[in-house]
This record gives structure tokens, C-alpha cells and sequence, in this order.
């Protein structure tokens, strides 16, 4: 059996009697700091209303809203998309897909509408340096019945 | 009118993605002969409203669903079915010249300075008739 990360959601997802699905896809993606705070300092109400998810919007209204926070879910909505073979998600694509922060520096999302149904849920780390900010992540199959 | 939307978008396209105003000509790609990335064309749609007053509905101007879903594309190429898809949903972008090689990745270098121009001059006469 596929070793799961220990992460809340797989926590959730994974019960006795199922098996692991296998990987279907891998993204990445890196943001520069400063043109994020650029476009955030521009856009800054636009973004929220048109590029975060319902849950997103709740968790960082207003100021809460930082060029950091900002950079790390671009990124990560980014790779996601990338994992799912995609190139460019339309403005539809990042407010669908939703990046849940977890503990240090790992994430997972979750889209409702990006096809394949399957393996939509996915598990990513953030890096970064001083100027920029990358986002790595796996999407996996949705475990089936053992 | 087309001239006035062209010189007011090149002012925009300029801003947005650091490029000098003399080197946007109407058949540039966005992506290939002015480097836009993604966080560009959000850059430029938002710019857009702002400067012309008028809402873009996600999905109209530069659809991105199309390329993701698993009817439209197989094995990195656009299927009839998804070229069918995109003429419905870009009607401003050269759709028969992407169709002879239909390869996903060439897609975005079909996003032109004249497919806004087009949709920009579409929408205003729309408003104007509202």
C-alpha cells in the first residue's frame, strides 16, 4: 500500500478498507515577491472577488490579504493547474480551485470544476527565497475500495 | 474607433507587461512576442475594465476551462470537438489557423493585441447600442 502524507485532509479522506490511488500529476511554480506586491497593490479588491475561492475570500479578507499570502496561493493555484496539464486556468480556474494552508509550509487544493473528476485533491510544500515564492505539488487519485 | 481602442490598449499593454508601445503591433502574441505570463493576462483583463469601464465575465475574453477539460483535448492536441468549443467561445481569435496544428501548448500563442482589439470594439458597440 502507497504510504499517504499525514495531513488533515488525507487524514479524512483515507479510512480502513481503502487503498491509495497513484499519482496523476506534478506542478510547479515560482512568482517574483515584488510583482506580486505590485499587482496586489493594483488589483488588490479585484483579486480577492474574482481569483479567490469562497473559503479563501473568508480566511484573508482585507489586509489579511498580504503580498505573501497572496504569492503562496497564486503559486500553488498555478501548480495545481500545471499538474492537471493545464497552461492557462482562466480567471474561472483560480477562483475553482481551493488552496487550504496547513502546518509550516504545506498545503493541499481541491477543485470542484477542472476536469479530470478524478485526482483532483492534492498535497504541495511552498519554497521560496527573498524574491520569489514557488509552490510544488502532487495530485493523486482518489482512493478506490482495497 | 479601432484605432483609438488599438492606441489605448497598447498604452495598457505597455504598463502591464514593461514593454515599449512601438513594439506592440496588432498580430503580436501576447505570450511569445511580449513575454506575458499568466499573472500578466489577469494584469491586463483588470486593466482593461478599469480603463473602459466594463466588466470582462470570466471565461470571455481568454477562456481557460476549454484546455482542461478531458473532452476537449486528447493527447495534447485539441480535439474537433474542442476546436468546435473554442470557435463558440473565442470568436475573436484566428481559430482556423490554431486548427491546422492543434497542439495545446501553441494555443496561447494564438492570443493576440488583435483578438482584444476585436473583442474590445465588439463589447463598446454592445454598450453603445444598450
Amino acid at each position: 500500500m502507497t504510504a499517504w502524507p499525514k495531513t488533515p485532509k488525507f487524514d479524512r479522506i483515507l479510512k480502513p478498507g481503502l487503498e491509495a490511488g497513484r499519482c496523476t500529476g506534478v506542478g510547479i511554480d515560482i512568482l517574483a515577491r515584488k510583482r506580486a506586491s505590485v499587482f496586489l497593490r493594483r488589483h488588490g479588491r479585484r483579486i480577492s472577488g474574482r481569483l479567490l475561492s469562497k473559503r479563501e475570500r473568508a480566511a484573508f479578507p482585507g489586509a489579511k490579504l498580504t503580498p505573501l499570502v497572496f504569492s503562496r496561493l497564486f503559486a500553488a493555484k498555478e501548480a495545481y493547474f500545471k499538474a492537471c496539464g493545464g497552461t492557462w486556468m482562466g480567471l474561472e480556474g483560480f477562483s475553482s480551485i481551493d488552496v487550504e494552508f496547513l502546518s509550516g509550509r504545506r498545503f493541499c487544493a481541491f477543485s470542484s470544476s477542472i476536469r479530470p473528476r478524478r485526482g483532483r485533491t492534492a498535497e504541495g510544500v511552498f519554497f521560496g527565497t527573498r524574491d520569489f515564492i514557488g509552490a510544488e505539488i502532487l495530485i493523486w487519485d482518489a482512493p478506490g475500495r482495497a | 474607433m479601432a484605432d483609438e481602442v488599438f492606441h489605448k490598449l497598447k498604452g495598457i499593454l505597455s504598463a502591464a507587461l514593461g514593454v515599449e508601445e512601438e513594439d506592440i503591433q496588432l498580430e503580436s502574441s501576447l505570450v511569445r512576442d511580449l513575454g506575458a505570463e499568466s499573472i500578466d493576462f489577469i494584469d491586463i483583463i483588470f486593466r482593461l475594465e478599469k480603463a473602459f469601464d466594463f466588466k470582462i465575465p470570466s471565461g470571455e475574453l481568454f477562456p481557460g476551462h476549454i484546455l482542461n477539460d478531458e473532452r476537449f483535448v486528447k493527447e495534447g492536441r485539441v480535439t474537433p470537438e474542442g476546436l468546435n468549443e473554442l470557435r463558440a467561445r473565442l470568436p475573436y481569435m484566428d481559430v482556423e489557423s490554431f486548427a491546422k496544428d492543434p497542439q495545446v501548448t501553441r494555443l496561447s500563442d494564438f492570443f493576440t493585441v488583435q483578438m482584444i482589439v476585436r473583442y474590445l470594439h465588439d463589447r463598446l458597440a454592445k454598450n453603445a447600442k444598450v
